[in-house]
């Protein structure tokens, strides 16, 4: 039985003042803006020019990537077109309405099982591998001023120089991401942001430049997340925000110490190749070799509209004789102003390198269908892979019909994005438009104090993809706490504006559910999407003093009765997993 | 409840049936019969008998710290040529001797050593070089990391995850603290990880649990908790093999026992006027100190400190605004605030800070180092034996891995500890694949 002290006795409801001082300081608006000053006075001194004569070879043109999936502004709608009929592929009969659900998209919404039920489950997949071209909504409508999602990186330096640049432009990259999360139909979409996010971690706050953030985000992960990964590659490699935070930004081969060698050891072990299982390809001195052909990848400091954008800067540029994997990439001694060519076709072969298709369809497979991937799958994933030109979509949609996908479903645990996002799904929670507001603040300090606050992993591996990682005493119950505040409309403070607000009558079917027992398992179904058994639904019942066999009203009719019901529903071990 | 997913508790570590026998909770089959029992011996009020064996305290300084900073053979003439700006400096080479280096000679109570005289502490460590080091229990190991015939990554993950489950062998799953709970017959709330996730060290078959802070540990946010405890305690079962359902359990069965405990007696309160920095870190320390006192069973405790991954603009030493050195001031004063507040309980408690590898000797041309192998280790307690020990490169030179040569192996060192102090007793469990040498002496 339990034991009345189970929960603090203080705590309860009331703000523990100690830790959410503690959690609040690294992410506070007040934190952030103390740092304000002594990030401009550093701004200030940053290399204007590089202090050296530019030769004419200094700017390459950029090579041009388009964004796969371009913004709609357009009003909301949430009517998924129709568009082809896919047959059911050979190996995919498993992908049911409700595994697609959980392992395809952020988590139940209100009417998607239907939607996807009428469009027909591989259908309904091919329009969210192809989300442009099925014109499948997304959320960009609701992001309307959210001017540094756009802005330049020249733009967005002006926008962190003024008051509260900091704040907005983390406010607006983090409640930008919250609401394509929950809101957009572009679901796979938004997972496999997500993926590249942590596939290519950058932390915004290793140095002053923390403005890079924000339009990287969308020129190297959104624009790429469904297209070609060797233009990903490509893009992060020529990715301000990158270079500055894995130091390449600085490295200069003429310098006494020479080049550094820490992303090229990233791009390699991280980005590309991998290290799966233990099997390196790469070695320390192919490290060496990397950082040499990529020295002089580094930003534009000259003051003109192009200011902090990739720029190659010859005069840090190793002019070595390399030969690296083997063989697999080499160059002559170089003379000064050449060089930038060799690595666009270093990163280009890294891409095509047979351990990078293994190392990413590991880890695709890893996220996809469960932390220990048949080698079969992995080896025929990397072929798909290879086959398709680094093209993400087939690669995916190889994985989606292999019978292992299906067979993972509940075998991964839900991350604490996932676990908010789809929380905030489940519950057709409305939250507020603005960055500005109560609810982006508390929404970040959640996601804290679960242990995955948005783009502020430290490390360049990204956050962990594996279970074991995810169970753990602390982020349990601080999800199950959210998950209780969040049915009671507290998640936020309601007494204040622009809370998030979730309405749980306006949930529940008419008629409703006769019984108790009925509603609680109703909610699993619709809520959760998953089933509950009796035995669990008794459980329920039993601890919260609920007459299973009495009317549904009973406690419907309750506000605290079901909010505790929901909350609750969302806690089982079953909505853990997808 | 079905269970549909398959289990991710790591495989439990293959037991003789010697040792089987000798551990009576393991009596059963299966990786979760460990928790089970954890519920047996929850019902305790007053402080046990005293345990046979220390906590263990560990501190990961995560990104690689660069012990050549931390611990600088300060008056070697190689050092002083191959770092010409980031290096410790002598006290005759700076104005104010408190931004010089710290000297690590024997006096007080600490023996004399073979490297007497040789090193010294980067100056931000001043708060531990005049407690802990001054007091004799503080030891310094130069040089470990593991073997490069077992493995010479430079990679921050696979390094951290080899020193992280003791081992380069991809079979090696369960974190080498946890093999050590096992070991030791821990039951209760044995081991914790400060923070949201559990730290790798402490991840296996034996329960451990991740915390943020005492106060918020436990089930809040819904309008009855109470109820709500009720049923997440009856949905997640122990013992079904599903690892959602285990970590749940034994989350319940541990909040029990922590709010069991009145945290405002006055003997869990910060004492021999000890003052904690205000920094994450030093509120991490504040309430492990606490932990230890509330006897609630704890042996492992790991904190992180990360910020060590140092590729650029480390400063210099001398500048007390220089990065690796207000690095060096939140270690050092946390540690010390630490070692106080215990005050004479550092009898029975040991800290022992790792690092996934040291760095390249030479500086890198922005002012930083890169991943090198080398690594440092501090260890704290009464029953340390103060000092430097164990070998050291004859001069820095710049081999052709531009790195510090590995010299003794990390598990020399905390099989040492985790046998002499905290009562282990089979290092073939604890660290499968290391090769057994002789312990270097750090414990007294």
């Amino acid at each position: 039985m339990i034991n009345a002290t189970l929960a603090p006795p203080d705590t309860q409801d009331v703000a523990d003042p100690e830790r959410d001082a503690r959690s609040a300081s690294p992410l506070s608006r007040r934190a952030m803006l103390a740092t304000t000053t002594a990030a401009l006075a550093t701004a200030a001194c940053a290399p204007a020019g590089g202090g050296k004569p530019v030769p004419s070879t200094t700017a390459p043109p950029a090579p041009t990537t388009p964004p796969t999936v371009p913004p709609t502004t357009a009003a909301p709608t949430t009517t998924i077109p129709a568009g082809p009929v896919t047959p059911t592929p050979p190996g995919g009969e498993g992908v049911t309405t409700r595994i697609a659900i959980d392992k395809l998209t952020f988590g139940p919404a209100p009417g998607l099982a239907a939607a996807i039920e009428a469009r027909g489950v591989w259908s309904w997949i091919d329009d969210q591998l192809n989300p442009v071209a099925r014109n499948v909504p997304d959320a960009e409508w609701r992001l309307a001023g959210y001017a540094t999602l756009t802005n330049t990186h020249r733009q967005n330096f002006d926008v962190q120089d003024s008051d509260d640049g900091w704040y907005r432009l983390i406010e607006e990259l983090d409640h930008a991401t919250v609401q394509r999360a929950v809101y957009s139909h572009r679901q796979l979409y938004e997972l496999m942001c997500d993926f590249w996010s942590n596939h290519f971690n950058t932390w915004r706050q290793k140095t002053w430049m923390l403005f890079l953030k924000n339009r990287s985000n969308e020129t190297v992960i959104r624009a790429n997340a469904l297209g070609k990964f060797s233009t990903m590659l490509l893009a992060s490699a020529r990715d301000s925000a990158m270079l500055d935070y894995l130091d390449n930004l600085p490295s200069d081969a003429s310098s006494p110490g020479g080049v550094n060698e820490n992303y090229a050891r990233e791009l390699m072990e991280l980005h590309s190749l991998g290290i799966v299982n233990g099997v390196q390809t790469h070695t320390e001195a192919d490290v060496r070799g990397v950082a040499k052909v990529i020295s002089g990848w580094s930003i534009n400091w000259d003051d003109n509209a192009t200011r902090y954008d990739f720029r190659f800067l010859p005069w840090q540029h190793s002019l070595d004789a390399v030969t690296v994997l083997g063989g697999a990439f080499s160059r002559p001694a170089r003379t000064y102003g050449q060089g930038y060519d060799d690595g666009v076709r270093l990163i280009d072969v890294l891409a095509h390198h047979p351990a990078t298709a293994r190392h990413i369809a590991w880890k695709l497979c890893k996220r996809f269908v469960s932390d220990t991937p048949s080698e079969a799958l992995i080896a025929s994933t990397a072929a798909v892979f290879t086959a398709n030109d680094t093209a993400i979509a087939p690669t995916l949609r190889h994985i989606f019909s292999s019978p292992e996908f299906a067979a993972g479903h509940k075998r991964k645990v839900r991350r604490p994005f996932e676990v908010l996002v789809g929380a905030l799904r489940a519950t057709g929670a409305a939250i507020p438009l603005g960055w500005n507001t109560q609810t982006t603040d508390k929404v970040r300090d959640m996601l804290d104090n679960l242990g995955q606050p948005l783009y502020e992993r430290h490390s360049p591996d990204g956050y962990p993809d594996v279970n074991a990682f995810w169970l753990s005493s602390e982020g349990f119950l601080q999800r199950w706490a959210m998950l209780g505040r969040l049915a009671r409309n507290k998640l936020t403070d309601p007494t204040q504006p622009n809370p998030i607000v979730v309405n749980l009558p306006s949930l529940l079917p008419s008629p409703q559910p006769p019984t108790v027992a009925a509603l609680i398992r109703w909610l699993a179904e619709n809520l959760g999407n998953y089933t509950m058994s009796d035995a669990d639904v008794a459980d329920l019942c039993s601890a919260c003093a609920f007459t299973a066999t009495a009317a549904g009203t009973t406690v419907s009719g309750d506000a605290n009765k079901l909010a505790l019901a929901v909350g609750l529903v969302l806690s089982h071990p079953s909505f853990q997993q997808r | 409840m079905s269970a549909t997913m398959q289990t991710s508790h790591p495989i439990r570590p293959r037991l003789t049936a010697t040792q089987v026998s000798r551990r009576g909770f393991l009596a059963g089959s299966g990786a979760v019969v460990a928790a089970s029992t954890l519920g047996t011996k929850l019902a305790f009020a007053s402080p046990e008998t005293p345990t046979d064996g220390d906590v263990i305290v560990l501190v990961f300084l995560r990104g690689g710290m660069d012990g050549l900073s931390m611990v600088a053979p300060y008056r070697m003439p190689t050092y002083r040529t191959i770092r010409p700006t980031i290096r410790v400096k002598e006290p005759t080479e700076v104005a104010n001797p408190a931004n010089a280096g710290l000297p690590l000679d024997a006096g007080g109570s600490v023996d004399p050593f073979a490297l007497s005289g040789t090193f010294g502490f980067n100056p931000g460590m001043a708060a531990l070089h005049s407690t802990a080091w001054a007091d004799g229990n503080l030891a310094v190991v130069h040089c470990v990391g593991m073997p490069a015939t077992e493995s010479a990554t430079r990679s921050h993950f696979d390094s951290m995850r080899n020193w992280e489950v003791g081992s380069a062998a991809g079979n090696q799953t369960t974190g080498f603290l946890n093999r050590f709970l096992l070991d030791v017959d821990a039951n209760r709330i044995a081991g914790i990880a400060r923070g949201s996730a559990l730290t790798r060290s402490l991840a296996g078959p034996v329960p451990a649990y991740s915390m943020g802070s005492i106060s918020g540990f436990g089930l809040t946010g819904f309008s009855n908790n109470t109820k709500a405890a009720d049923a997440i305690t009856r949905w997640y079962d122990s013992g079904t093999g599903n690892a959602v359902m285990q970590l749940g359990a034994d989350t319940m069965t541990a909040v029990g026992t922590v709010r069991s405990v009145n945290w405002a007696d006055p003997r869990f309160a910060v004492q021999n006027g000890a003052t904690y920095p205000n920094t994450d870190f030093g509120w991490q320390l504040r309430e492990v100190a606490q932990l230890i006192r509330a006897n609630i069973g704890l042996r492992a405790v790991c904190v992180d400190l990360g910020g060590w991954d140092t590729h650029s603009d480390m400063g210099a030493p001398e500048n007390p605004n220089g990065y690796f050195r207000s690095r060096c001031v939140e270690l050092s004063e946390g540690l010390a605030a630490f070692y106080r507040d215990l005050g004479s309980q550092m009898n029975e408690v040991t800290v022992a800070t790792i690092s996934e590898f040291g760095r390249t000797i030479d500086e890198n041309g922005t002012g930083g180092t890169d991943h090198g192998r080398g690594s440092t280790m501090l260890l704290m307690g009464g029953g340390i034996k103060g000092g430097v020990h164990g070998p050291f490169v004859p001069s820095i030179t710049n081999g052709p891995e531009d790195d510090l040569t590995v010299l003794t192996d990390y598990r020399t060192v905390m099989a040492e500890v985790l046998t002499t102090r905290g009562g282990a007793t089979d290092t073939s469990m604890l660290f499968p694949t290391w090769m057994p040498t002789a312990p270097l002496g750090v414990c007294s």
